[in-house]
């Protein structure tokens, strides 16, 4: 009996996840409203008990997909999945006037290249303040700061340890999901509560799942305006991953084979698994300049240094 | 008909995501560069000529809004699915690297917005203490 009713939930998956998310949000909306009389937002506290089932999930399965890797959830991987989460974030534009976009773009923009070069200094920082020397780890680390998908990349790289490959991930974990915790409880301060100051911040923080997350829980109107400039993020973030990757290189006077720990060549030094990108392979000669120059031709050859446009 | 709403939606999906890649392929990175910001403007035009000429009909309207209902819900999905057990396994590097970075974001949110001008009113109160009017309804039907 029991073992029917598990393979009927794991056959329908999806449909289940719609029920335990609806009750979820059930529960957290008569918590909002009984226990904090309204004061804390029932979406927030959804989240955070979602989060805490994905712990629960987690450390029951030691799986990496939090709740979804126990059998009877496996919907919740589905539903939660970039590319519903994606299809949602551009359903919320729908209604949304340009006008507002365009005024805060400037400021949009500028909070981008600032959001990842704090976050970049702000994880270098630690790792150095930890006791890390080695460039390569404090690179590795300092990316995973940034968001935890260029972390794992920028270490397969430049051949940091799996150790310090796991602590960037970590480390961008961190800063996701304490956004999705964190922002609701600092919105007011920070005066989160305009179009501008949502496009802002989700240049800013940059992560699209914690700024997802962080703006339905603070007030879900706001969301189209801070995702529009956190979805740019992961995209310049790999641009600076570009540059920040010779960095290591570029301190030393040596051939830049030699500075490598590991002593591979970087086309090979990925982990299995990860991605290699095909510019990768020119890395340890890639010039300190900006990726709008010179990236596609290094990739394509001298010749192709002006890529044909599309249209 | 719904399914002409969600199809909408859909097709500027897929058209943002073709660009954000080509643009990424342009920049040489493996990533796809806003592909998903570029479709939130596309279905903000698409949406607004169509409205204009009257050819956004409430149906078709509902297939959008069905998606933006269901926003809150599936980022509660997205939330029990992320890897919460490996961030705190992390150990206090990473705990601290990246508390400090969403410290310094969220610090600089308020600086870089400025002096609140005309242009950053806020939105309106919500008709609910709790929920934002759009939500209100949402939240209520699920």
């Amino acid at each position: 009996m029991n073992d029917s009713i598990v393979s009927l939930v794991d056959k329908y998956h999806l449909i289940a996840a719609f029920a335990v998310v609806g009750l979820t949000m059930y529960v957290a909306y008569w918590l909002s409203r009984h226990l904090t009389a309204g004061r804390l937002h029932g979406s927030a506290i959804a989240i955070i008990i979602g989060l805490v089932l994905a712990y629960v999930g987690g450390i029951s399965t030691g799986g990496s997909k939090g709740l979804s890797d126990v059998t009877l959830f496996s919907g919740l991987g589905l539903m939660g999945g970039g590319m519903l989460r994606d299809l949602a974030i551009i359903a919320t534009a729908y209604g949304v006037r340009f006008q507002e976009i365009k005024k805060a773009g400037l400021r949009g923009v500028i909070a981008l290249f600032l959001g990842v070069l704090v976050s970049f200094v702000a994880g270098a920082v630690v790792a150095v303040g930890f006791g890390y020397t080695d460039p390569v780890d404090i690179t590795t680390i300092a990316a995973g700061a940034v968001t935890y998908i260029v972390g794992p990349v920028t270490g397969a790289t430049l051949g940091a340890s799996s150790e310090v490959i796991a602590l960037s991930i970590a480390a961008g974990l961190v800063k996701s999901i304490l956004t999705m915790i964190a922002t609701p409880a600092t919105a007011r301060l920070i005066g989160l509560d305009n179009p501008r100051s949502a496009m802002i911040f989700g240049g800013l923080i940059g992560t699209t799942s914690g700024v997802a997350a962080g703006l339905a829980a603070t007030d879900a109107r706001l969301v189209p305006y801070g995702a529009m400039t956190a979805t740019f993020y992961t995209g310049w973030a790999f641009c600076w991953h570009r540059r920040c990757c010779s960095w290591p290189y570029a301190r030393s006077s040596e051939p830049a084979v030699a500075g490598r720990r590991h002593g591979d060549a970087p086309a090979t030094a990925a982990a299995p698994g990860q991605r290699t990108e095909p510019g990768l392979r020119a890395w340890p000669g890639f010039p300190a300049a900006p990726c709008l120059r010179g990236s596609p031709g290094l990739r394509a050859g001298p010749a192709a240094a002006t890529p044909p446009r599309p249209w | 008909m719904v399914i002409y709403g969600v199809a909408l939606l859909a097709g500027c999906m897929l058209v943002g995501l073709i660009i954000g890649d080509v643009l990424g392929q342009l920049l040489g990175i493996s990533a796809n560069l806003g592909g998903v910001g570029i479709a939130m403007l596309l279905l903000i035009f698409v949406t607004g000529y169509l409205k204009d000429r009257g050819k956004l009909p409430e149906a078709t309207e509902s297939g959008i809004n069905f998606w933006n209902a269901m926003y809150i819900p599936i980022v509660v999905a997205m939330a029990a699915s992320q890897n919460v057990a490996a961030a705190f396994s992390g150990g206090m590097v990473a705990i601290v690297a990246g508390v400090l970075a969403v410290a310094l974001g969220l610090a600089l949110v308020p600086v870089l917005t400025g002096k609140k001008g005309d242009d950053a009113r806020p939105l309106d109160p919500p008709a609910s203490a709790t929920m934002p009017p759009s939500r209100a309804t949402t939240s209520d039907r699920s």
